[in-house]
């Protein structure tokens, strides 16, 4: 008996027992919607991870001065072995593959930092160079946008300041634009009570949720020297970053290994990219493995149906064993009906999977829009990969289900069978 | 052994010292017990005897249906009670055509997907086991009642299906258990009427078991058996009008 045969042999039994054959694959459909709900979820959500960090930019390099982190202690100790100095700036500017250097210099996190604006002072923190991504409010960072003005690197003498820190200091919407090249004045203050004022002008207002401010790298130096009350900073600690903008990914990661050689610490997002899509693909294969076992208890269902059929279908098995069907005939035939179901299931659930999550995916976007968050596309995500996946599974599960029963009626003697009523 | 009424003609079927013994409640049963018996080519045998006396049995051991337990038995050459699995189903494809007194259709398929099972069997392409089991049903006079499904069907229309699956793949051999047993005299008389012009027109080999004497008498030789072994030969192709009759040794 030719494999086609069987199968359409194979399908038109089924169509026999239509009832019992739902009923069968009932419990595939419910196994494999966990499985698509659950892997779809995983699979969301690395795409959002992905788009999030494709947003910040997968080519730039962050590059940290070498040796031990915490350049912020007491100056003329300090612990970096290898300082990033302008002359390695320069440097690098010339290698082949970087398109833009932008050094920093950060203020300690325990600086007194305020902003006077008229009457109101606003506590803040400080950058000392582009206004970067930070944490917003929900899991995912935001790439901050420009409200009034530029972002761009702040030139000497000016700020940008982000929409918490104007909001706290009483400066509305409507002003923005009006407060541009203003001047507002920095205050740092210690703990013995010393004060310093920095008067700057206003270059631009970010999107920034947070009460933040950026400075040029050399006004940050300027603030940093009076709070540590050293001179020539800058010769004995160097910048405390610089972000490279390589030409394209590819040369950002060739940038990486030749920064290490020379001793400087290299961060890249493509690095937290990966390490963040291996914890979800470890996730998934999680979520997946429960979503197997609900297969599994399928199965028995399936098996159940079949060793009913072989039961019921003695005599037709008995027929057929006279008429020269063989062992291999048989057992293939009761697998691919069994394999059948599976199929049947997993085709179905899939598309129930699938309309669910369209139909999360609309709710979830709603919330987020609802909250203003950054997120504009769903979280469950079938990719064709996860759709044949698990339609082959639920195929597979169905036949592995059949193996026993369908053994059983290929070793039926074939006159009991015949006698069978 | 029995001498051979169609002399000089190819031995289809031949059974030496065959037995077949069940074990009933730790009883040995004998069904068949040292059986001897040739079948040459294009003969009709018909297999008759009381409840009980093996005739079944010898037809189910001749269709690779059941092993025996004792003796030997060949058929065109192959020795049944040394053939493998794989040789014993290639057997019933292709050198045997059973029909059964309870017609054993597929009650799902219609008459000629019922006459196509064992072209399909033997992997005959489809469009030509659809051509070979018309072709069946137009000789067994069924061609209109091709579509119907058993339960459509009449004993005797039932029957004539069997007779076409039977001859479906050309097989040497009819195996025929009782096949006018669930049918009226008159339909059972067209029905053996039937069976038995396509075996002679074909020169088939044919085997049949019946408790009607009327129907064991259009038979070529009548072995008798009872309690499992032949006691009776009937030759009616050499003396059709008187038959010869020569008991056995037990």
């Amino acid at each position: 008996m030719t494999l086609s045969d069987q199968v359409r042999t194979a399908w038109s039994n089924l169509g026999r027992r239509k009832t019992r054959v739902v009923l069968a694959s009932l419990g595939v459909v419910v196994g494999t919607v966990t499985i698509v709900l659950l892997v779809s979820l995983a699979s969301g959500v690395r795409r959002q991870i992905n788009r999030q960090f494709e947003s910040i930019g997968l080519d730039r390099l962050t590059v940290l001065p070498g040796g031990s982190w915490g350049g912020f202690g007491p100056p003329g100790e300090s612990k970096r072995s290898k300082l990033i100095t302008p002359a390695e700036i320069t440097r690098w500017k010339s290698w082949r593959g970087v398109a833009k250097t932008t050094p920093e210099v950060n203020l300690p996190g325990s600086v007194n930092l305020e902003v006077k604006w008229k009457e109101k002072s606003q506590s803040v923190r400080m950058g000392g160079g582009m206004p970067r991504p930070r944490p917003g409010p929900g899991m995912w960072p935001g790439t901050p946008e420009p409200l009034a003005g530029k972002l761009d690197l702040p030139e000497q003498g000016a700020v940008v300041l982000s929409r918490g820190a104007v909001q706290a200091l009483g400066i509305a919407s409507n002003e923005w634009a009006r407060v541009l090249g203003q001047s507002l004045e920095t205050v740092l203050r210690t703990s013995r009570g010393e004060t310093q004022g920095f008067v700057l002008r206003i270059q631009g207002i970010s999107s920034e949720r947070s009460s933040t401010i950026q400075v040029s790298p050399t006004d940050c130096l300027a603030m940093k020297s009076w709070w540590f009350n050293t001179t020539n900073l800058l010769q004995r600690e160097g910048y405390d970053s610089v972000t490279i903008r390589a030409t394209d990914v590819t040369q950002a990661r060739a940038l990486i290994p030749r920064l290490r050689e020379e001793g400087f610490q290299v961060q890249s997002l493509d690095m937290f990219m990966e390490v963040a899509n291996r914890i979800v693909i470890a996730v998934t294969v999680m979520l997946a493995l429960i979503g197997s076992v609900a297969l599994l208890v399928a199965s028995i269902g399936i098996a159940n149906t079949m060793v009913m059929a072989v039961y019921e279908r003695t005599r037709e098995i008995g027929i057929l064993k006279a008429l020269g069907a063989s062992r291999t005939d048989i057992r293939r035939l009761f697998m691919i009906e069994a394999g059948f179901i599976g199929l049947a299931g997993g085709v179905v659930g899939l598309l129930v999977g699938w309309g669910l999550g369209v139909v999360l995916n609309q709710g979830i976007v709603w919330y987020m829009q609802h909250r203003d968050l950054p997120v504009r596309e769903g979280f469950f995500v079938v990719t064709p990969l996860l759709a044949l996946g698990v339609i082959l599974f639920a195929a597979c599960i169905g036949t592995v289900a059949g193996l026993l029963p369908a053994h059983r009626a290929a070793s039926l003697d074939p006159l009991a069978a015949l006698r069978h009523e | 052994m029995q001498s051979l009424p169609f002399t000089g003609r190819d031995v289809l079927v031949k059974a030496c010292r065959l037995s077949r013994h069940y074990t009933t409640g730790g009883v040995v049963v004998p069904a068949l017990d040292g059986v001897e018996f040739t079948v040459v080519r294009g003969e009709f045998v018909a297999l008759v005897g009381p409840s009980g006396s093996g005739k079944s049995t010898l037809l189910n051991l001749i269709g690779a249906l059941d092993r025996p337990t004792q003796g030997e038995l060949s058929v065109d050459g192959l020795s049944l009670g040394e053939a493998t699995e794989p040789q014993w189903v290639r057997h019933r494809r292709e050198r045997v055509g059973f029909i059964f007194q309870s017609f054993n259709l597929l009650p799902t398929l219609s008459a000629v997907e019922n006459v196509e099972i064992p072209l399909t069997l033997a992997e005959v392409p489809r469009l030509e086991r659809r051509n070979r089991a018309s072709e069946l049903l137009a000789a067994v006079g069924l061609a209109p009642r091709a579509g119907h499904r058993p339960n459509e069907l009449s004993g005797g229309e039932k029957q004539r299906v069997a007779i076409a699956r039977a001859l479906a793949n050309r097989p040497p051999l009819l195996l025929a258990d009782e096949p006018t047993g669930n049918l009226d005299s008159k339909t059972g008389a067209i029905v053996l009427d039937l069976l038995c012009g396509l075996v002679r027109s074909q020169q088939l080999t044919m085997i049949l078991v019946t408790h009607d004497l009327q129907v064991a008498a259009r038979a070529d030789r009548i072995m008798r058996l009872q309690d499992g072994r032949i006691r009776l030969v009937e030759d009616r192709a050499t003396s059709p009008t008187s038959a010869v009759g020569r008991e056995t040794e037990a």
